[in-house]
């Protein structure tokens, strides 16, 4: 790191209030205009069986109770599985770094396992695990270790040696310099990691709850299925996409303030 | 640089079929031994007779499914691409699209699956476009991050030389952009093979997805295994053929 940039300069903290401002608004504009073309496009009948957005809101007030508590379900499980997912996806390339002989060996694992298509493993959880809460969690958070796993092992491989070395020349342990060195920064470098990780991890959660599950989005999707219920259906993609934007803020305010000792521009 | 710099070198290699030995000896052990009861795990021998048994059948899913996300990741990602290219040099495309892009980037495109055989019915263009759509983020977000990185004087120099704005996109912007795109294409690359498999869960006319439930409905783990290997396997291909490929086409860089 070069000296310059360890001077924090009052002015080039974060994008300045009225450059957020303006994302602000574009991003609310965006959401108008994606809106209007839904409208048209479902009035016109350009898409065949689309509802409009008046009617997707009447459906939703109908099952106002039942989605309340199928979209609250699902982003329980969604949120947990990344937790959980992403805390192991981070753990194991950390513990990695602890031994040259398992780094040889599961390294490999560790490649191939970014080519897993998790998709698959589905019917399998649902053989091993019943169908249920379990079998959603588990699916969301082996989903999310598998993206995490190859971002966390990238980011701890690219950390400066000469970071380590000024450790090791303190003194520092190993365990000490994984911790007090490599993992402060490694942190910043896998937020998008992380952000793609929690935007994948709902619909892993409602792929968990497409067969045999009680309640959550993906119960109510696929039970809108066999009879091609589209108000239903598109109700669940707005529910979903919501869960996804919540999430994210939660997680970019969270991560904004983990990070806020770095230079890191806080993006919106 | 997010580019297989550390392709499967001679130690990687050893290190790779150590941990294949290992796993299939777990694997092994845990049927062998009966620690894992039946109904829950059958063995390596029972998964190789069934694939020899149906190899012909398994390949013509297979064949299926990895031609819809070929086409579907060669679209998603050329359009991803050049949209990208084109809104870095038109200002006023980039404020319009950007945020746009990002709103609908938030969609889950699981949920989307339903409308595919709604709209398209069992076609196969329909799990094409899907697997196109998931790609074309995936593209765009990478390539629009990788283009801020482009160093301007790179630009300037083109500009100074007398190249239009499509010659310094195509000479400058595009090269620069390559090694770090390659990286998208290969999370790309496994989204389309999930992608794929799910609409074919949907619609269960073919493919491994079909494979994947017809294993679940009848509780076959020695199909459901063999679907899973497989589809693992041709995932592991086709990236390696990213890599490969691409390590060809970016030979100039370090």
């Amino acid at each position: 790191m070069e000296a310059s940039r360890l001077i924090v300069d009052p002015t080039s903290v974060g994008p300045s209030l009225t450059a957020r401002l303006s994302g602000r608004l574009a991003a609310f504009v965006a959401v108008l205009a994606w809106i209007g073309i839904w409208w048209l496009l479902a009035v016109l009948e350009v898409v065949p069986y689309l509802p409009t957005p008046a009617e997707t809101l009447r459906q939703m007030g109908k099952d106002a109770s039942e989605l309340k508590t199928d979209t609250l379900t699902t982003m329980g499980r969604a949120y947990a599985g990344f937790a959980i997912g992403s805390l192991i996806g981070i753990s194991i390339p950390l513990c990695l770094r602890l031994s040259r002989l398992g780094q040889l060996v599961l390294g490999p694992v560790i490649e191939i396992s970014r080519t897993v298509p998790g998709i698959t493993l589905l019917p399998l959880f649902l053989v091993w695990f019943g169908s249920g809460e379990k079998t959603a969690i588990i699916l969301v958070s082996v989903g999310s270790a598998l993206i995490m796993i190859p971002v966390a092992a990238q980011a701890f491989g690219n950390v400066p040696e000469l970071l380590l070395w000024a450790g090791e020349g303190l003194g520092a342990s190993k365990v000490q310099l994984l911790l007090r060195v490599s993992l402060p920064y490694v942190v910043p470098r896998i937020i998008g990691g992380l952000r793609i990780t929690l935007a994948a991890s709902v619909p892993w959660a409602i792929a968990g709850e497409f067969l045999g599950a009680q309640s959550g989005l993906g119960f109510y999707l696929w039970h809108a299925l066999p009879y091609s219920e589209v108000d239903k259906m598109v109700c669940v993609v707005v529910l979903a996409t919501v869960v996804v934007v919540i999430g994210d803020a939660v997680l970019t305010l969270a991560t904004r303030r983990l990070t806020s000792w770095t230079d890191r521009e806080g993006r919106s | 640089m997010v580019l297989a710099r550390r392709s499967f070198d001679r130690s990687a290699w050893l290190g790779a079929v150590v941990a294949v030995v290992i796993l299939l000896g777990i694997w092994f052990a845990l049927t062998g031994f009966h620690i894992v009861s039946e109904k829950n795990l059958v063995g390596p021998v029972d998964v190789f007779d069934k694939a020899k048994e149906e190899w012909s059948q398994t390949l013509s899913y297979l064949g299926k499914t990895m031609l819809r996300v070929a086409i579907g990741l060669a679209i998603g990602c050329s359009i991803g691409l050049v949209v990208a290219l084109v809104s870095s040099s038109v200002r006023l495309l980039d404020r319009l699209l950007e945020p746009a892009i990002a709103v609908m980037r938030s969609v889950p495109p699981f949920v989307l699956a339903p409308f595919v055989i709604l709209w398209f019915g069992y076609r196969p263009i329909g799990p094409i476009l899907f697997v196109a759509w998931s790609c074309f983020f995936i593209i765009y977000i990478d390539a629009i991050e990788a283009i801020k990185n482009v160093r301007r004087e790179w630009r300037w120099a083109a500009q100074a030389l007398g190249a239009g704005r499509l010659r310094t996109l195509w000479a400058v912007v595009l090269p620069s952009i390559l090694p770090d795109v390659v990286g998208g294409l290969r999370v790309a690359v496994v989204v389309s093979v999930n992608m794929a498999i799910l609409v074919e869960f949907l619609s269960s006319r073919g493919g491994i997805g079909y494979m994947l439930i017809r294993g679940y409905t009848f509780f076959r783990l020695d199909i459901l295994l063999l679907a899973i290997i497989v589809a693992i396997l041709a995932t592991l291909v086709v990236d390696r053929l990213v890599c490969l490929v691409s390590r060809r086409l970016l030979r100039w860089t370090d």
